[in-house]
């Protein structure tokens, strides 16, 4: 290997030139479209790409962008990573996006990347989830339902399916994801506070993956022949625990509810595994999401009920926007929604 | 002569691909200065594939360092939020935890258990741990003093980047210019070659596991201090990137040829490439005279990864066949 010093030599003079040619462009580049047509640009990152639920919140977001002239970049990790996110952030401070809307997989870890866009003079947005607030220091946070009455409801829905009394077991997402942890904390207090006979199994977390979800339901439903009832808190959690007790032969027996999309639960309202669910509108979420940032960016979101674009009573207070009260879902009503 | 030039275009094409993927990102960044924090995480990577760089010269793999970086980080975070030590101790007890694990897969590996088939076992065995010992409540809220190690800069340039610059003169000193480097040949050439030639075989295969571990517990620090804590799983997937920074640069996966310049080469080439494409996303590309355009997204941005390291790889197959003939 004599030649390796040479050759080492001319690689970092080409990559020096490589870098020189690229900070040469670099410098006549920066007005390039965004700047040109005056138009916001929002970057707009769910927790992960390619699932229903985040489907259904960028038809909302484009319908928003749309209607407003805003440029919106709908992109993200492909699965449940923070660190990715956090990545992606960066990218799109240096890209210098207007706006930066993210639901996080991980309120600590995207947190300084949220600081650095705040300190480039980007407004940050969360929505879904939410952020470390003092860490990220995010400019307002988008929630699809006051997180009491997601967890109040889920947990009535439960204990009117299995009789306000038996076994019970939660199925979530993420074990960081800010909001499904408030979520528990809320089911198990209200548990503890109203159905005190409901006996609940340690959660499974199966990370955002239906595989692990179906895998983990087949083995608490061997494990536990005594169980009631599941709750499957993620769009993903939930057809798979659905799936997975079809699949057993405890269709009916097994009361299956949790939080999910109209479209993703219909065959199993069908095949009658689950009778009811709990969800918010997810397109709505997208659309308010975007419509606030912009009315936040151009300083015009005042606190109090309020309409915002098509939405009616949008409740804003402080830095944190609520979309409203949770629908319950049930095959009476379930033919209106398509999402 | 035909020969002689189209070798030079041959071993070229790579740098000509970096010129064009460092080129993209400066076209498509609105703010320039900030291109350098963008590299920070991949200097993490970087340092891991400098690291890994001997591993693989030896013909062996170490598809565990992501599950160190992973389990050094949590003994940090634990021995600072659990055991309540300051965070100097915690972080030593994280690089002395990477040395061990390392160590670990190169007594597994001197005792001659296949190099994949070790640390596939430990990649799991200290994932384990690290969920073990940090539970699902991942640690955050560090001190800043410790933060700052991952998440500060020097003007423009993150810290992360003068690390990694050193690490390199370190490992190319390392690889190239000592005789532990002419070893790391030598059995990749022929192990039993060189054990016949009085190379001590046993001690530089533990001792290239046991770098590779100490590497991840160093890299761990930085990567602990940038998000400011940690969450037990976040570092899944991290081996495979370094092992395709190493092997795209050129160096053989079999051991025996390749070195610290090839692996920069590697590193600098993925990590400007995701960057370029991570810019690109959202906006559509419209193939001039046929009538296809996509959307560069998430899954385009993995097919065109894949496309270029699959041709990358062929390239660099027909490099080293020529030079063996």
């Amino acid at each position: 290997m004599p030649r390796l010093p040479s050759r080492l030599v001319r690689l970092l003079i080409l990559g020096c030139l490589g870098t020189a040619a690229g900070c040469g462009a670099g410098s006549d580049a920066p007005t390039t479209e965004p700047v040109a047509s005056k138009r916001l640009v929002m970057g707009m990152m769910p927790k992960l790409v390619g699932i229903p639920y985040f489907n259904a919140c960028e038809r909302g977001a484009r319908e928003a962008a749309d209607e407003l002239g805003i440029d919106l970049v709908f992109d993200g990790p492909q699965t449940d990573s923070a660190d990715q996110q956090a990545a992606m952030i960066d990218l799109w401070i240096g890209k210098g996006f207007d706006i930066i809307a993210i639901a996080p997989n991980d309120p600590v870890r995207v947190a300084p990347a949220l600081k650095r866009a705040r300190e480039a003079g980007i407004l940050v947005v969360t929505f879904d989830a939410d952020a470390d607030e003092t860490a990220s220091g995010r400019d307002l946070f988008v929630n699809q339902a006051s997180a009491e009455s997601i967890g109040n409801s889920l947990v009535d829905v439960l204990a009117e399916g299995i009789g306000g009394k038996g076994t019970a077991v939660i199925v979530t997402g993420t074990a960081t994801a800010a909001n499904l942890n408030d979520w528990i904390a809320i089911m198990k207090r209200r548990l503890k506070e109203h159905y005190p006979e409901i006996e609940l199994l340690p959660t499974l977390v199966p990370n955002e993956d239906q595989n692990r979800a179906r895998q983990m339901t087949a083995d608490v439903l061997n494990a536990h022949p005594e169980l009631d009832g599941i709750l499957g808190i993620t769009s993903l959690a939930l057809p798979a625990v659905a799936e997975s007790v079809a699949a057993s032969g405890r269709s009916g027996e097994i009361f299956v509810t949790g939080l999910s999309l109209p479209n993703v639960v219909r065959p199993y309202l069908e095949n009658g595994t689950v009778k009811k669910f709990v969800l918010w509108n997810p397109v709505d979420l997208g659309y308010l999401t975007v419509a606030a940032a912009k009315q936040l960016a151009e300083k015009k979101l005042n606190n109090g009920v309020q309409p915002v674009g098509r939405l009616k009573d949008v409740d804003v207070s402080e830095d944190t926007v609520i979309l409203g009260p949770p629908i319950i879902f049930d095959e009476t009503n379930v033919e209106l929604y398509d999402f | 002569m035909r020969t002689a030039w189209l070798s030079t275009a041959t071993r070229l094409l790579p740098v000509a691909i970096l010129g064009l993927m460092v080129w993209l990102v400066f076209r498509y960044a609105a703010r320039p200065s900030y291109v350098p924090q963008l590299w920070r995480p991949w200097a993490e990577i970087g340092m891991l594939a400098l690291a890994m760089t001997p591993v693989i010269l030896i013909g062996g793999i170490d598809l565990s360092i992501g599950s160190i970086v992973a389990l050094s980080g949590v003994v940090i975070g634990v021995l600072w939020r659990d055991a309540q030590l300051v965070w100097p101790i915690a972080v030593l007890g994280g690089v002395l935890t990477g040395f061990l694990a390392g160590s670990f897969n190169g007594v597994l590996a001197l005792v001659g258990i296949a190099p994949l088939v070790a640390t596939l076992a430990t990649m799991a065995l200290y994932a384990g741990i690290a969920l073990a010992l940090c539970g699902v409540q991942p640690v955050s809220g560090m001190p800043a003093g410790f933060t700052i190690l991952g998440q500060g800069s020097l003007g423009v340039i993150p810290l992360q980047l003068f690390y990694f610059a050193i690490a390199t003169i370190i490992f190319y000193v390392l690889v190239h210019h000592t005789v532990f480097g002419r070893y790391l040949y030598a059995m990749g050439d022929n192990r039993l070659a060189a054990r016949f030639a009085a190379v001590p075989v046993r001690g530089m295969e533990w001792a290239v596991y046991a770098l590779s571990g100490t590497m991840a517990g160093l890299v761990a620090v930085a990567y602990t201090a940038r998000g400011g804590g940690i969450r037990a799983d976040t570092t899944q997937g991290m081996e495979l990137v370094v092992i395709a920074c190493v092997v795209l640069g050129g160096t053989r996966v079999t051991g025996g040829a390749g070195g610290i310049p090839r692996t920069l080469l590697g590193i600098a080439i993925i990590a400007n490439l995701e960057i370029a494409l991570g810019f690109l996303g959202g906006t559509r590309l419209t193939l001039p005279g046929l009538n296809v355009s996509f959307a560069i997204d998430a899954h385009s941005r993995q097919v065109v990864i894949g496309v270029l390291m699959v041709g990358l790889a062929i390239w660099n197959e027909r490099l080293s066949q020529r030079r063996l003939s």
